[in-house]
């Protein structure tokens, strides 16, 4: 259990993050009924174009990001995606995230030999077509995923995977890891549920208490040679410190995960640094919190854990993590408060903060 | 002998925290992000001054922080080289083949 934190209740500091999310779609080939992104099948118009991603990436390389984690939506669904990707290859450590679903073998070798990605995380949410393909509203891309995976591990590419614990599959957790072992995996992430999208509006369907979810942590049973990621304690990080992320529309928002309660500024307006050195984004990495969590502290080497979290469920962002068990205070995580309903961005944190 | 880098590095040097991250081409895989201490970091840039052998040898003792003796200061950097090139981050080259 916790102990007192003995570390100063401040974060590393660093001048320029060294990696950066990219939210280079909010569209997908899939219609996942709990999708962070709201994705819509066709590219909204406000999506930054591939030519500002590229001038962006020119940027980011000139400000010392030198690792990019790209996501979407499903980033390969949009057509320009691999024109941006091939602008990045060789200058950058790319990770990933995909469904999987448009992997074929000669995308594999693409993404393999011209995009030189260092990982591909694929998002699972079953161990079965059943569950997988309830999740995703689209019948066959069970198959089509694992079919991704088997190409991308075939063309050599590192391969995670990762699944968000819902009240759908929470069950099933064990089934993903056997899975993940058969597929000849090495590493598997099981994500928090974050309120934001059409997981905020399912909130109700998908959440469970924090009990349930750490029990279905502590069953878990890895085959030798497994690795598991989770982010709850004992290793609940305030990663903030070291990274920033932009969204389809080339707003700098901090966190993918904070992309429905912080908005720093449209990056083909202003430079990302003076966004990375805002005021919000400055306290959000700061690990100034009301609460820090001894174990993870030592573990992460930040302090409160995830500030996205501490936000839903608190409106301030200092407040505790509820996903740590040692900070939850009593938050049940099945009941959203109003502000999480209905978030507004924020581009600087409240006077006197 | 000299030693220089290895090709298509790129390194972003992390000051805040003593330390340097690099970006390493693959061996058949996807690119390599190393995070080096402040040591590794510190032959890493003397390397890429391009000296002979025996200049580095000098020159890494006066710039070592904490100093330390000769002794300590060549066991030091000889462990530093032997990990630098066992990553693949320094290539060992004769000085025939430095020359233009």
């Amino acid at each position: 259990m916790s102990t007192p934190p003995t570390l100063p209740l401040r974060n590393p500091v660093l001048e320029r993050p060294l990696k950066v999310t990219l939210s280079f779609t909010a569209s997908c080939n899939l219609d996942c009924r709990h999708c962070y992104a709201d994705c819509s099948r066709v590219p909204r118009a406000e999506e930054m174009p591939a030519a500002d991603w590229m001038r962006l990436i020119d940027r980011l390389e000139e400000d010392g990001v030198i690792g990019l984690y790209i996501e979407g939506g499903e980033p390969l669904h949009r057509a320009d995606f691999l024109d941006v990707l091939r602008h990045a290859a060789g200058r950058f450590h790319v990770q990933l995230r995909s469904n999987a679903t448009l992997v074929t073998p000669e995308m594999a070798r693409i993404l393999h030999e011209d995009c030189r990605i260092a990982t591909l995380l694929v998002d699972l949410h079953g161990p079965d077509a059943a569950v997988h393909d309830h999740a995703t509203r689209a019948p066959g891309s069970f198959e089509r995923t694992l079919g991704g995976i088997r190409a991308a591990r075939a063309a050599g590419i590192e391969t995670q995977m990762l699944v968000i614990m819902t009240r759908l599959n929470v069950d099933h957790l064990q089934g993903c890891v056997d899975l993940a072992a058969r597929l000849g995996l090495e590493t598997i992430g099981i994500l928090r549920p974050y309120p934001i999208g059409r997981m905020r509006r399912a909130w109700d369907e998908a959440s469970l208490p924090l009990e349930v979810m750490m029990r279905a942590l502590d069953a878990l049973r890895l085959p030798p040679g497994m690795r598991l990621m989770q982010s709850w304690h004992p290793r609940d990080g305030n990663c903030c410190w070291q990274t920033a992320a932009v969204d389809p529309r080339g707003h700098s928002i901090g966190c993918a995960y904070l992309r429905e309660y912080v908005d720093l500024g449209d990056l083909r307006e202003v430079a990302f640094l003076d966004t990375w050195n805002a005021p919000l984004h400055r306290l959000l990495r700061s690990g100034e919190v009301e609460a820090s969590c001894g174990d993870c502290a030592a573990s992460q080497g930040s302090h409160g854990g995830c500030r996205a979290t501490a936000y839903a469920f608190h409106g301030r962002w200092t407040a505790p993590d509820p996903f740590d068990l040692p900070l939850n205070q009593g938050v049940d995580l099945r009941v959203l408060p109003e502000h999480a309903l209905h978030p507004r961005p924020q581009s600087a944190p409240p006077s006197g903060s | 002998m000299r030693y220089i880098l290895a090709p298509n590095l790129r390194l972003r040097p992390v000051p805040e925290l003593d330390s340097c991250v690099v970006l390493a081409p693959g061996e058949g895989g996807g690119p390599r992000l190393l995070r080096l201490n402040a040591h590794a970091w510190l032959l890493l840039e003397l390397c890429r001054a391009g000296m002979m052998a025996t200049a580095l040898r000098e020159a890494y003792r006066e710039a070592v922080v904490p100093p330390l003796d000769a002794a300590a200061a060549a066991e030091s950097l000889d462990q530093g080289l032997a990990l630098l090139l066992r990553q693949g981050l320094l290539l060992e080259k004769n000085p025939e083949e430095a020359m233009p």
